[in-house]
């Protein structure tokens, strides 16, 4: 199995559980309030989906920079 | 109307739209060469030029398809569907001709959302989207009576940039919708069984996927013609506007995960709005023989395709296969996220 591949795939897989995750926090924080009311206020659905999206982001850059740093430029090193 | 004639008008759209596609892209293809209008083949080792764009038959077989089904249902999401990939095909046909910047695409794509919101809340029960949000596990909707009409300002023109930075080897732009459009159908065949959908949105993916077959024959490896950016822009509009109107939203953003975080990575890296043609610094490079290979300069932008190169250099036919397989890997994550949706919930 190509290094790459396997890489880019748990990429997705982790890109996957972090949404899933998200929808459990989400879930977790809007049944007090939208239970019974249908509606959670749009301010706390706005900051939540910020919160969630820049954790979703950093997480991602994280994992970007690991495999650019391993597999990209790390091969510059061994061949110079 | 009834469903079996609902069924009957959308298979002779999806007929329709096929045959249109097949043959209107085999004839540019003629007109286009014929004109001149072609562009290098960047990763062929004999350099050849290729017809481009292929946009106006695939935009013209899925507006035709769309429409007769419009015609036959009546149903304002299929006319939402129609005019959002018209608008996101036009803007890409303006930039294939004109080259718009990298500014100018963006602002000009976040308009296309308008008319969704318009069929929306000016004509009475159009059913155009709904904004109970259903996550994943969970049985009880999330409402988005506020957040969801931005969210569709937004997510048209993501998803049509999205296609369109994705289109950079033959047929992935296609072969990315055509594989990611199976869990999207999944999704809401799940939802219609779940009596919380509706039957016209799958119905509406029957023409969007007969043409894109029909245009993927063509922009396969080795491609006869490119989309453009009036074939990219259309198909990521008309893929967003299908998840809208099916109510699949996260499902198919999980579909195109691929494509997501080669934007994303892009984006990321370079950290502003531009076309790749004004990159300084190229991804990847290219050998004699037309071996594809990472670079390793540090000034180069993360993509995906630099990523699927990062351990071994590649030729262009077994690159376009890994990221198919990736857009599967994803496809079968999206059809779990449907079910994790609509028939296994805990909460």
């Amino acid at each position: 199995l190509d290094r790459a591949f396997a890489y880019l795939t748990a990429i997705i897989v982790v890109a996957w559980l972090l949404v899933l995750a998200g929808a459990v926090i989400v879930f977790a924080l809007i049944v007090p309030f939208n239970y019974f009311h249908d509606f959670l206020d749009p301010i706390v659905q706005g900051v939540l989906a910020t919160i969630l999206s820049l954790a979703w982001i950093w997480i991602m850059v994280l994992i970007r920079n690991s495999f650019v740093r391993k597999e990209i430029l790390a091969k510059t090193e061994e061949s110079s | 109307m009834n469903l079996a004639l609902e069924v009957l008008s959308a298979a002779i759209a999806s007929i329709v739209s096929f045959v249109l596609c097949f043959a209107g892209t085999k004839r540019l293809i003629t007109y286009l060469a014929s004109k001149k209008m072609t562009v290098l083949d960047f990763h062929k080792a004999d350099k050849r030029q290729v017809p481009r764009p292929g946009g106006p038959a695939l935009i013209a077989a899925i507006v035709v398809g769309e429409g007769i089904l419009f015609g036959t249902t009546q149903s304002i999401a299929v006319l939402a569907l129609l005019i959002v990939t018209l608008l996101s095909g036009l803007i890409g046909l303006i930039d294939d001709l004109k080259t718009l910047g990298g500014i100018a695409k963006p602002a000009l794509l976040s308009t296309v959302g308008l008319p969704v919101l318009a069929l929306e809340y000016l004509i009475p029960e159009s059913n155009v989207f709904n904004h109970h949000l259903y996550l994943p596990l969970f049985s009880v909707p999330t409402n988005l009576a506020l957040i969801y009409p931005l969210l569709v300002l937004i997510a048209i023109p993501v998803a049509t940039n999205t296609i369109n930075t994705v289109d950079v080897l033959n047929g992935v732009a296609s072969g990315t919708i055509l594989i990611a459009l199976v869990p999207v159908a999944f999704g809401i065949s799940l939802r219609i069984l779940e009596g919380k959908g509706s039957p016209i949105a799958l119905l509406a993916v029957f023409p969007l996927y007969l043409s894109l077959i029909a245009f993927f024959f063509f922009h396969r490896y080795p491609s006869r013609i490119f989309p453009g950016d009036s074939g990219s822009l259309a198909l990521g509009g008309a893929y967003a506007t299908i998840s809208i109107i099916g109510g699949v939203e996260i499902v198919a953003v999980i579909a195109i995960l691929p494509a997501i975080l080669n934007s994303f990575f892009f984006l990321s890296t370079v950290k502003r709005l531009v076309e790749h043609r004004q990159i300084k610094t190229q991804p990847t490079g290219i050998l004699p023989d037309g071996t594809m290979f990472a670079s390793r300069d540090t000034r180069a932008p993360t993509t995906l395709l630099r990523m699927v190169l990062a351990t071994r250099p590649m030729k262009e036919d077994l690159v376009v296969r890994e990221i198919f397989k990736l857009a599967a890997i994803s496809a079968v994550l999206s059809a779990v996220t449907a079910i994790l949706t609509w028939v296994v919930v805990i909460g």
